[in-house]
């Protein structure tokens, strides 16, 4: 009796001890994202519910920061901005980078080129491509794109300045420097698919439109679905594009709800109350977002 | 008759359709917006290396030209020497070696831990990290700055050192996944004959988990070093010091500065694309595989 106890006590000691080493490794994990990610994501909208004087933390005010932000009669605007990029961003940049996985899947020749040259606007610093391309943008002669306009005899055209599109210029170079890692991933995927399912479909006599809707759509449609909701969520919260490339110009024509935090929690610091705001209307709309993500996720998962 | 896509695999358009004419249309009008498509991705970086052998004077020109007129090398010494991007290089190393050798411990033994040694509660942590990785990372911007500017214990100001720079990078949740995924492949019988041959967690970790994880070692690494070079929202709060602003902070500040000519400016743009080319070149096959790994199962 005295020894199995003496054992099992052993034993315990034993799994304390093994318990205690893994969390000494898993230490600076923790250490790391509780201050860089669970403190401020927690603190911040903790905070939004109290008014900030600069950076200090006052007192308890409840709503006030939303009412303020939500009254403001620029708010709509910007969020409908910020819809815009989501928009804009799903025409130009989601299903591009499928059409382009799927042609270099044809190729027999350059394959490896193709995947290659499409993927080099990645590597560029985002920085550097978009101040590159506010280059390009240029709305005098010495633009490239007003020099290739010039090629057609076209006269300049102000590009970033014109308020209607400037959210659209501003989106294509997002979605520029951005192709290749989507392509990538894509590639991947209709890699993965196997030769015999074509080989069924093409016995069955279906077309190549055909082709690519019953056999290759079907096959990628989970990686499609969770790359949508990740850009969504990602587009969403886009700063530095309008920050680096037009400052949200012409006449807040490109401010999004991202810049609007940047600008009210960070240049201006008398305003951190509202960018805690936005912030907060940001987190719980992204949210949504996220459980469809992992709603849909879960789901894939389990079909494959 | 033997035709160039005797060898083609049979995907959308299989070997059969390529024997008829209106596939290979279809085909070569593919290849045609292939070619097109990667001439715009290279393209505007080409544009500014050609600007940068143009004269001043030909840049502004009313009818400017995509190739120059004049080739125009002296100038290039001129502007680098101008620019003085030195101290920038050197801090934009100190950062990559940093986020690097942070990253990496971090991570992989944050990846190992929810892995292989799964403590109580390591469900609870999975979950948490999981989540973790889809949160809205602008939302944060704020409450980060301020514990940024009065650091939450002690109190003392972060500015102006590399410390929270390393620590963002290593807070990533993609990279713990990554780890993690990469170790439960190992196989268990591995680990289990270095157990028996006495080795303790630790030494198992060291002697036979890292030289299996070379790849998804390197894959990390990379993205760490290269964060450095293109990250710039971050460093350009937090390294406000004009000695210690990285490569991507001094050209945003380029941008907005009047004092310098923009074939200037060019070259500093030109030059913020180098250091990650070269990287890119070197270890082209790490990334692109990399990507691939870690894509599909997200």
């Amino acid at each position: 009796m005295k020894i199995e106890n003496h054992i099992i006590r052993q034993k315990q000691r034993e799994r304390a001890k093994k318990n205690l080493l893994a969390w000494l490794l898993f230490l600076p994990a923790l250490i790391v994202l509780y201050f860089i990610i669970w403190r401020p994501q927690v603190m911040g909208f903790a905070w939004s519910f109290f008014r900030m004087k600069g950076y200090r933390v006052e007192e308890f005010v409840g709503f006030d920061n939303y009412r303020i932000v939500l009254s403001n009669t620029h708010f709509v605007q910007w969020l409908l901005n910020t819809v815009k990029y989501v928009l804009w961003s799903l025409v130009v940049g989601f299903i591009p980078p499928y059409i382009v996985a799927l042609m270099i899947n044809e190729m027999v020749h350059l394959k490896n080129t193709f995947k290659v040259v499409i993927y080099l606007p990645m590597i560029v610093p985002g920085i550097a491509a978009f101040l590159i391309w506010k280059l390009m943008y240029s709305s005098d002669a010495t633009g490239l794109l007003n020099m290739f306009l010039s090629l057609f005899g076209m006269e300049p055209y102000v590009w970033l300045q014109d308020g209607r599109f400037t959210i659209l210029f501003i989106v294509i170079s997002m979605t520029w420097k951005s192709m290749g890692g989507a392509m990538l991933l894509y590639f991947a995927a209709v890699q993965g698919i196997s030769t015999e399912l074509y080989e069924a479909a093409v016995i069955d006599g279906a077309g190549m439109w055909k082709r690519i809707l019953h056999v290759t759509l079907p096959q990628t449609s989970g990686v499609l679905l969770l790359n949508l909701i990740r850009q969504i969520i990602s587009v969403f919260q886009v700063m530095e594009e309008p920050l680096s490339m037009t400052g949200g110009g012409p006449n807040e024509a490109s401010v999004s709800l991202g810049y609007k935090i940047y600008q009210y929690g960070i240049v201006g610091n008398n305003q951190v109350g509202q960018a805690l705001a936005i912030s907060g209307i940001m987190f719980v709309l992204l949210i949504i977002c996220t459980i469809f993500y992992f709603y849909f996720n879960k789901k894939i998962q389990e079909q494959y | 008759m033997r035709s160039i896509f005797d060898n083609k695999t049979n995907t959308i358009l299989s070997r059969g359709d390529l024997k008829r004419g209106k596939y290979q249309a279809v085909y070569w009008v593919m290849f045609a917006i292939l070619v097109l498509l990667s001439l715009i991705c290279i393209i505007p970086v080409f544009w500014i290396l050609m600007s940068c052998f143009k004269s001043t004077q030909e840049i502004f020109s009313a009818t400017p030209s995509f190739f120059p007129r004049e080739w125009n090398t002296d100038g290039l010494a001129e502007a680098w020497e101008k620019l003085q991007l030195w101290p920038n290089i050197l801090s934009t190393v100190v950062l990559s070696v940093g986020n690097l050798l942070i990253s990496l411990v971090v991570c992989g033994l944050g990846g190992y831990v929810l892995s292989r040694l799964r403590p109580v509660g390591h469900k609870l942590i999975f979950t948490l990290v999981i989540w973790t990785m889809m949160m809205p990372a602008q939302v944060r911007i704020v409450p980060l700055y301020m514990s940024f500017i009065d650091f939450p214990i002690g109190g003392f100001s972060l500015v102006d050192s590399y410390v929270p720079l390393w620590l963002i990078t290593a807070a990533n949740c993609f990279n713990i996944m990554l780890f993690k995924n990469h170790f439960d492949t190992i196989s268990i019988s591995l680990v289990e004959a270095s157990k028996l041959d006495g080795c303790g967690d630790i030494r198992t970790f060291f002697h036979v988990i890292v030289p299996l994880s070379v790849p998804i070692i390197m894959f990390v690494g990379i993205s760490c070093v290269n964060i450095s070079w293109s990250e710039f929202f971050w460093s350009m709060l937090v390294l406000d010091d004009a000695n210690l602003q990285t490569i991507p902070v001094r050209i945003f500040k380029l941008s907005a500065d009047t004092s310098i000519t923009m074939k200037i400016y060019m070259v500093a743009l030109l030059f913020a694309c180098i250091p990650p080319f070269i990287i890119f070149l070197i270890f082209q096959r790490q990334i692109v595989g990399g990507i691939n790994v870690g894509g599909v199962k997200g």
